[in-house]
């Protein structure tokens, strides 16, 4: 269980070095507290993630292989850990993950990508050691890009506007995180639920539902917020990682502002290479919303609700609605609740229990 | 929500809204988090 608690107490060596301090000792400041956070909370997840930076760089950095062969190895070294690690976590469910690995992961094919595609500025090795152990993001993203990093370590300094907007942010995040999440949510919902009579079944399987999803929704929401916040304290300026995703009239976009950190890596790196090798951009969402599926874990269970999320974008681009307040807020009325009963795929461990609450939800006897 | 707040309120007025709307959030959350730690919810998202 990670505590916010020592995450902060990590960030304020970080974030006082970043007034403080020229930018060479910030940097080095950052990653010793981040590199102290890790081998606080996980010693193993320091040595992967170590491994794994230090192996990337050297690879990359290395005259005597091709662009071609290094940037296989790469892909191929980070998808083997990654994928090793969500297939054996997808078996025993008691296997720990190492912090922030599926993160991490995106962050390393991002950096070998923009290298091999030469649109990495000539940089240090302490700065790209600076971007990968980034202590606010570390644990739950937002994934942000290597030039925008790179380009906010130069231009840091003192900023009252970023101080207040970082500390609004972080109060708004943890608000989500045990206001609504854990307690309006978690708690009270889970309460009601259990007080509704024994004839609303439709209710309850229905609230359980919503309950699944909006509780992931909050907590993560809340985690980028304090994420966000942190860095903005340090005065660096991330992506966002939410924009109001239930307001979304469609499920594309609805794609385009849930977990957008997310969304914008496969946008830019699988869907973009994908839809214009085929010329074709179905064939582009739906490879996206497979790999989106198998990043969260490697099971049947999150590959059908890959291709629910691609359904519902296909039928979204094919239906255009029209400007009616009526009909959008009716829209925005279908996407939510598409949404939640496609996650029901993922919230139930075993099939049997999916299909007898799709029966429940659908009314199926 | 400070900017919200400027476009119906003189800017003491709203400084004064919005700091006792942070000091209400602050006191929610420090009470919650005792109770839920006392109620054994208080749990975190590990990815």
């Amino acid at each position: 269980m990670i505590n916010l608690l020592t995450v902060f107490l990590f960030c304020i060596p970080i974030i006082l070095a970043s007034y403080l301090v020229e930018k060479k000792y910030y940097l080095v400041i950052q990653i010793l507290a981040t590199t102290g956070y890790l081998g606080y909370q996980s010693p193993i997840s320091l040595i992967i993630l170590a491994v794994l930076t230090v192996g990337n760089y050297l690879i990359l950095h290395q005259n005597n292989l091709s662009g071609n062969l290094k940037l296989f190895i790469l892909v191929f070294i980070v998808f083997f850990v990654l994928l090793g690690f969500k297939f054996f976590i997808s078996i025993d469910k008691n296997i720990l993950l190492p912090i922030g690995i599926s993160y991490y992961s995106f962050k390393l094919i991002h950096y070998a990508l923009e290298y091999y595609k030469g649109k990495i500025a000539k940089t240090t090795f302490l700065e790209y050691l600076a971007y990968f152990f980034y202590l606010p993001v570390i644990l739950i993203g937002p994934i942000n890009r290597f030039n925008s990093f790179v380009n906010e370590i130069g231009k840091k300094r003192l900023n009252t506007d970023y101080l207040s907007a970082g500390l609004e942010r972080i109060l708004y995040g943890i608000s989500k995180i045990q206001i609504l999440a854990s307690y309006l949510i978690t708690m009270k919902l889970a309460q009601l639920i259990e007080i509704l009579p024994t004839q609303s079944v439709w209710l309850k399987t229905y609230l359980e539902s919503f309950k699944f999803v909006f509780n992931a929704f909050f907590m993560f929401s809340g985690y980028s917020d304090v994420a966000i916040g942190l860095s903005l304290l340090i005065g660096i300026r991330i992506n966002e990682n939410f924009n109001f995703p239930f307001h979304s009239t469609n499920m594309r976009e609805f794609w385009s502002r849930y977990h957008m950190s997310l969304s914008e890596f496969c946008k830019d790196y699988i869907y973009t290479p994908v839809a214009s090798y085929f010329r074709n951009p179905k064939v582009g969402i739906l490879l996206t919303m497979i790999v989106i599926a198998v990043w969260h874990e490697i099971s049947l269970r999150y590959i059908i609700w890959g291709l629910l999320q691609f359904i519902g974008i296909y039928f979204s681009t094919t239906i255009k609605i029209g400007n009616s307040l009526i009909l959008r807020n009716f829209c925005r009325f279908l996407v939510i609740n598409f949404f939640v009963f496609s996650c029901v795929v993922i919230s139930k461990d075993s099939f049997s229990e999916t299909i007898n609450t799709y029966k429940i939800l659908f009314f199926i006897k | 929500m400070y900017q919200f707040l400027l476009k119906y309120f003189e800017r003491k007025l709203a400084n004064l809204f919005i700091a006792i709307w942070y000091i209400v959030l602050v006191m929610i959350n420090l009470y919650l988090y005792v109770l839920l730690i006392d109620e054994g919810q208080f749990r975190y998202l590990v990815w």
